[in-house]
């Protein structure tokens, strides 16, 4: 059995039903425990049916939950004995008997899906990413002024496209009235969506409110109980002083004095001429910065102009000097003796060139060789260094691969099971073997005591005929026969008992199995357990009628 | 996820007040749930809310309410989860329960549309608009050059002032071949979401 439940478990846990790692069989299932098993195999083989996964607190709503699931347990062909009783006081045989109803009843491709479901948090993470980019990759484009919100939904939360319409998180502290509360304060509290300026604020305001920090009391206790440092009189008779000064009556005697004794009616007409003087001023003053403008213009312009003169200047001596020489023939000559020895000198270099350059062509020939097997070396050094990094890489791979293949092997216990498969059917052929054997020694059994009952009623039949035959004769004969008819109905009563033995045997061996079930069922504790569960909806009821 | 006492507490006016009547949640609920989910309540909700004669209790259970409804679709928790929790935890009437049941059911999408719309976010490109000019002449080259490629991204963001979404330009221009790289950069970022989406896992 340990294998089966090994097997249930495994399977529960693939379909994400939370079995606990140290549970190893179905004695450990607790009645929660059994109710998250039922609902999730009854989600995976109905995916459109809800159901909680854990047993409400309440004792009337566990029963009717369990009755309910009971029943569609029921409704799937379970032909067993079904009730709340079986989830809620689970009995391991019977427990074990459902879930593999329902474990055989899951659908194939589910199953798969199911087994295929990543175990423990980043793969389920990794998961939802993939399942994420899928579907914006694969979803149509919307433009987002179609969308409400800049997301529209999709199978398992939303496709966002923009988050322009989001919200900072700008939350504010809400005032809760509660029962601590004065009630005439409270009154004047408006409600929490009253309290927002925007409607946007409110979901920020209830999930994080802003710290508050009215209520950190210790500060206020140490600003009491600092020492003050400074001379508080002192403060309070300056502050008094000043504000005598900036008091109405003070300010309105000082306003007068000054109005009596300022000079401003006197110095009124020189300031208007100091103003006039001083835009003349201003006016030469940018004439001024004019004409230095242009003075610093006409310079630079003069500059220029003498450069160019320079320069023309330059080129007419060259020209004067050059039409001085070419007026003399005796210097034309000279030229065109100069310019044949140039030309001579030039076929000179040229020769000279030449055979300078035959062995350096072929010195560059040479080099240009080498030079060719030195890049084939080059290309050589590379593709042994791209097939050394590819080496590597494959190296890894090869790692890599090995470590998954040992993950895989680890995960997927597919080769344990099979072995264990295959050691019960080897099992059970040894078992069926032994049946075998045991079936022919009966039937071998039965053979003999069909014969030995043929050879006892032929050698009756036999020594009847014969007594009978000596019976009109002989007296002692008549005597025998009656014996032997005593006998015979002597011996069929002890065949007969025999046989009531046998089948007594085998009625009690019976009652003693149908003892054994009925014992293991724990119908006593059962019955505690409906007991209490009885008193305790007794309670509610009084409770709910109060 | 952790609900505070003082909340399931309030929630205990429905089973103790028979003022709130089932056309009174309603109305109550509904206010909550549209305002979770941005949307103006109705006057008409308004008013009966204000005339109720109990209104600091009322007050008392919006506020657990509104606390409730954000927590189960802050954790994403399913209508069913929510009726055990009132019927279970808070031991609430099976009709009441069921009818908050109802209303979180259908207003849940749009509850959670603005969970998500709840954060500080860079802009996001929505659109793109381009132009392709050809230049004749240039001042300092008699010579003609293009194409040039004058594009400009469309942006959406939230303006903190105005409160609302705001659409901006990035304008810009690239040549031909700039272009071309900046499309093969694009459609490689396609590529490796492709590739990440047929197996991240598996890699």
């Amino acid at each position: 059995m340990e294998e089966v439940d090994k097997i249930i478990i495994d399977s529960l846990r693939h379909l994400s039903c939370d079995v606990e790692r140290g549970i190893t069989s179905l004695k450990d299932f607790d009645a929660d425990l059994v109710v998250m098993a039922i609902t999730s195999c009854l989600q995976a083989i109905n995916p459109q049916l809800k159901l909680p996964r854990k047993l409400p607190s309440s004792m009337s709503a566990r029963i009717k939950f369990a009755s309910s699931l009971a029943q569609q347990i029921t409704e799937f062909g379970f032909k067993g004995d079904m009730g709340y009783q079986t989830i809620l006081y689970c009995n391991e045989v019977e427990v074990r008997r459902v879930l593999m109803f329902l474990l055989e009843r899951l659908p194939k491709e589910a199953n798969a899906a199911a087994s295929a479901e990543p175990i423990g948090y980043v793969p389920k993470v990794v998961k939802q990413i993939e399942d994420t980019l899928r579907h914006s990759l694969t979803k149509m484009w919307i433009p987002s002024e179609a969308l409400h919100f800049g997301a529209r939904p999709i199978e398992h939360g939303f496709l966002v496209n923009s988050f322009g319409n989001s919200v900072p998180l700008h939350g504010i502290n809400l005032i809760v009235a509660d029962e601590t509360t004065d009630p005439e304060t409270a009154s004047f509290i408006p409600n929490v969506i009253e309290q927002c300026s925007t409607p946007r604020q409110l979901l920020p305001s209830l999930l994080f409110p802003p710290i508050d920090y009215s209520g950190m009391q210790n500060w206020q206790q140490s600003a009491v109980s600092e020492p003050l440092a400074r001379d508080l009189s002192r403060e309070l008779l300056n502050s008094a002083a000043i504000e005598k000064l900036d008091s109405p009556s003070a300010a309105g005697d000082r306003k007068e004095y000054i109005n009596r004794n300022s000079p401003q009616h006197k110095a009124e007409p020189l300031l208007n001429t100091l103003k006039e003087e001083k835009e003349s001023l201003d006016e030469m003053q940018k004439a001024v910065k004019e004409c230095e403008e242009n003075l610093l213009k006409l310079k630079s312009q003069r500059e220029q102009e003498q450069t160019i003169l320079k320069e023309l200047v330059a080129k007419v001596k060259v020209k004067n000097k050059t039409m001085a020489v070419l007026s003399n023939e005796e210097n034309i000559v000279k030229l065109e003796n100069l310019i044949k020895k140039g030309e001579n000198r030039l076929v000179e270099l040229a020769n000279q060139w030449d055979e300078v350059q035959a062995p350096l062509l072929e010195e560059q020939k040479a080099l240009k060789s080498s030079e060719t097997r030195y890049t084939e070396l080059q290309t050589l050094k590379k593709a042994y260094k791209e097939v050394m990094t590819d080496l590597k890489e494959k190296t890894a791979l090869e790692q890599k691969l090995i470590l998954k293949c040992k993950d895989l092997n680890n995960k997927n216990n597919r080769a344990a099971y099979t072995k264990r498969i295959l050691e019960i059917v080897g099992n059970i052929q040894k078992q069926n073997k032994e049946i075998q054997k045991i079936i022919s020694d009966t039937r071998q059994v039965q053979k003999d005591i069909s014969n030995l009952t043929g050879q006892v009623d032929r050698s009756f039949t036999l020594s009847d005929e014969m007594i009978f035959h000596d019976c009109k004769s002989d007296e002692s004969a008549r005597k025998a026969y009656k014996y032997l008819a005593a006998l015979r109905e002597e011996c069929n009563g002890i065949l007969q008992a025999v046989s009531n033995i046998g089948q007594a045997e085998r009625e009690l061996r019976n009652l003693e199995e149908q003892i054994e079930t009925e014992k293991n069922k724990d119908i006593r504790d059962k019955l505690d357990k409906v007991q209490r569960d009885l008193t305790e909806m007794k309670n509610e009821i009084e409770v709910l009628m109060r | 996820m952790e609900i505070e006492e003082k909340h399931k507490k309030a929630l205990q006016i429905l089973n103790t007040n028979d003022s709130i009547s089932k056309y009174n949640l309603e109305q109550l609920v509904e206010t909550c749930c549209k305002s979770l989910a941005n949307q103006e309540p109705s006057q008409k909700c308004k008013a009966k809310f204000t005339s109720h004669g109990n209104t600091f209790a009322l007050i008392q259970l919006q506020t657990s309410l509104l606390y409730i409804l954000t927590q189960f679709v802050r954790h994403s928790e399913t209508p069913e989860d929510l009726l055990s929790y009132l019927t279970t935890d808070c031991s609430i009437e099976q009709e009441k329960a069921k009818l908050l049941e109802n209303y979180y059911g259908l207003w849940y999408d749009r509850m959670r549309l603005q969970f998500i719309n709840i954060g500080t976010h860079l802009p996001h490109v929505t659109d793109v608009r381009w132009e392709v000019g050809h230049l004749v002449k240039s001042n300092s080259l008699d010579q003609p050059d293009g194409p040039l490629f004058k594009l400009s991204l469309k942006i959406e963001k939230y303006d903190a002032v105005l409160e609302e979404l705001k659409h901006e330009f990035i304008e810009f221009t690239c040549t031909s071949q700039e272009l071309q790289d900046l499309v093969y950069k694009l459609k490689d970022i396609v590529r490796h979401c492709q590739k990440l989406a047929s197996g991240l896992s598996s890699n």
